[in-house]
């Protein structure tokens, strides 16, 4: 806790460096989505059943896949800068 | 151990990768946190579309999600009211009239603008009000949690409350603010992936929107402003001026304006601009959520069989009954994780608005002035602590009674009514009095209260006009939407009484707090004269979301 700025003037945004948010959500939504779409694409007959015969694993699987690569894109296309500069 | 859910590896994988996100975010955004400011207000950095979920995500807490389902199990279309009546309206207020109050003031919190603009004694009387009714809420919330848990996985109520209790401890005492809020937009898209394979599920199983219509027998449950008429209304939420006035003016506003747990996320934002378009870029999925809440409420009046009947589930069961019966393996991790996590959301709103308020509104100005930053920093991190402590006792509490939460909630409601009344009148007209504000607020609980007990005995509330001495049959929404109007009316008619004969503040210590009276000193003044684009411009992006959603209202009185 000795990193503080004693002049107080120019302050540590609370934006860590390195740190955006919308890499965390790519990765988590990435995760979900992979796993999801595994489990949709192997689903018994008895999963398939209980959802009335959607194979709901498989769609929200690929629709947080998207998500994740809207994220993953966007991060690429405009990467972070410094607060105050966008 | 058992409970409903029947539970896979794969489910509690999702489960467990969530919670190692957020455990992570508390610890990556503790670097960033050195000073007061960065753990109560996240240091002013946020872009507008991070503070902006955060912004609905705090409101999505899931009492919010199961109260949905369960109006519109109770009440039918009609509880689209409360989405786009109520909420979606006040949202764009909240973004185009009243953030540059609040932002360019640079206060810490609501409380604060009222010490600000009125005296010390109407600061601390809201201030002390919001701080107790915060931890009452983090543990109402907590409570409801753990009789989720219990019921779906089987835990004892005592185990999910002191774990929850600790998750939301840590990523709030490490990350501040910026823990709270990088972790409900997580939350935000957690919670949706959730509740769209229900809806998927539910929608397929009926048939279809048109399904849904053909299948609901009771068709008074398709009206949303069908039968509102006054003096003979049969509307499931009564007649229109209750709606229009009390629900969508008064409670709507009331709470989403100075309910500084949803403020405090716009606060956050990186300048004025990003502020004003918090609440706005919120109003967007605010507008969608019925599909998600109220229509699951529905399609499982169809669905389940003796719903809200005696030996039949209760409609606050809506949301857990069709997971159960429809969600697969896989999805059902995915919703058991966005209940789970809506619920900390909630708590984690309540509980950093709670450390904020109890910090900077009754520590810092009335209990030990004039100490260093690091004082109030560790001050913010120990009210957390002490908060949460207080709160997990409150759930205990809670568990003694079996409904509570109807009672908080309605406190509440008396104490949001007048403070919109004092200060849109505080905010519009110079000549306000400090103690005006104070009596306004004062004499506005009270006539909130007294409505409420009145309104028991008048026939005029009852369905038909069938006075029942019991009270059972009551519109009980619609009570409440009469008791907020009542609540306001007294507010102003007090403080315009007390203002005119007490001596108001001079214009010079009212610079950027009342509307007319600018600050030329303001931070954001050279901001505010940069013209944004269009896709930026606070006036054109809530008028957008207005259009829309009138649009939708428009669109369901004609398509039912």
């Amino acid at each position: 806790m000795s990193d503080i700025n004693a002049d107080g003037g120019d302050r540590t945004p609370a934006r860590p460096r390195g740190f955006d948010l919308r890499i965390l959500i790519a990765g988590m939504m990435g995760l979900y989505g992979a796993a999801l779409t595994v489990l949709g694409l192997t689903d018994g007959r008895a999963a398939l059943a209980k959802a009335d015969g959607i194979r709901i694993n498989l769609w929200v699987g690929l629709g947080l896949l998207a998500i994740a690569a809207a994220f993953a894109l966007w991060t690429k296309l405009s990467p972070q800068r410094p607060p105050g500069q966008d | 151990m058992n409970g409903t859910l029947d539970l896979s590896p794969v489910d509690w994988g999702m489960l467990g990768v969530y919670f190692a996100a957020i455990i992570a975010i508390g610890l990556y955004t503790r670097r960033a946190v050195s000073s007061s400011g960065d753990f109560f207000l996240a240091g002013r950095s946020m872009p507008a579309w991070v503070t902006g979920l955060a912004f609905i995500s705090a409101n999505l807490g899931a009492l919010e999600i199961i109260g949905g389902a369960a109006n519109g199990a109770q009440y039918g279309a009609a509880a689209v009211h409360f989405y786009w009546l109520g909420a979606v309206p006040a949202m764009v207020f909240l973004g185009v009239v009243m953030m540059p109050f609040y932002y360019s003031t640079r206060v810490h919190s609501v409380s604060e603008y009222l010490r600000r603009r009125f005296n010390s004694q109407t600061h601390l009387l809201n201030s002390i009000v919001f701080a107790v009714a915060q931890v009452l809420l983090a543990g109402v919330n907590l409570f409801a949690l753990a009789l989720i848990v219990k019921l779906l996985i089987g835990w004892p109520l005592w185990v999910s409350i002191v774990l929850s209790a600790v998750f939301v401890l840590i990523y709030i005492t490490l990350g501040g603010l910026a823990g709270a809020i990088y972790g409900e937009v997580l939350q935000f898209f957690v919670i949706l992936a959730g509740l769209v394979p229900i809806v998927v599920i539910g929608l397929h199983l009926v048939g279809g929107f048109d399904g849904l219509r053909a299948g609901i027998h009771d068709t008074d449950l398709l009206k949303t402003w069908q039968g509102s008429q006054v003096g003979h209304w049969n509307n499931p939420l009564g007649d229109w001026f209750g709606l229009a006035m009390g629900e969508g003016f008064v409670l709507a506003f009331g709470y989403w304006t100075t309910n500084f747990a949803e403020v405090q996320r716009s606060l956050a934002a990186k300048d004025l601009n990003a502020a004003r378009r918090t609440p706005i870029i919120a109003a967007f999925p605010k507008m969608l959520l019925p599909l998600f809440t109220v229509v699951p409420g529905m399609v499982a009046l169809i669905l389940i069989p003796k719903l809200g009947k005696p030996g039949g589930p209760t409609f606050n069961d809506v949301i857990p009954e069709m997971m159960q019966r429809y969600l697969p393996n896989g999805v059902l991790g995915i919703a058991l994780t966005g209940l789970l996590a809506a619920f900390m959301a909630g708590m984690a709103a309540n509980i950093s608005g709670f450390n904020t308020v109890f910090t900077y509104d009754i520590w810092k100005p009335y209990l030990k002035k004039g100490r260093s930053d690091r004082h109030y920093l560790t001050a913010g991190r120990v009210a957390t602590v002490a908060g949460i402590a207080v709160s997990v006792g409150a759930a205990f509490i809670a568990a003694g009674y079996s409904n509570i939460q109807n009672y908080i909630q309605l406190l509440f409601s008396f104490f949001n009514s007048p403070l919109f009344a004092t200060f849109l009148l505080g905010m519009f007209w110079k000549r306000v009095t400090p103690w005006a504000g104070f009596f306004g607020l004062l004499a506005g609980t009270a006539g909130a209260a007294t409505a409420h007990l009145s309104a028991y005995h008048i026939a005029y509330f009852y369905p038909g006009g069938h006075l029942d001495p019991t009270h059972a049959t009551i519109n009980a929404q619609m009570s409440n939407f009469y008791s907020a109007v009542v609540a306001f009316l007294v507010d102003v008619v007090v403080t315009v009484a007390v203002t005119l004969c007490t001596r108001p503040r001079p214009e010079t210590e009212l610079k950027g707090l009342v509307w007319g009276v600018p600050d030329p000193d303001s931070p954001d003044a050279e901001a505010a004269k940069q013209r944004q684009p269009w896709w930026r411009s606070p006036v054109v992006l809530g008028s957008t979301v207005l259009g829309l959603t009138g649009a939708l209202s428009v669109w369901l009185v004609v398509a039912v």
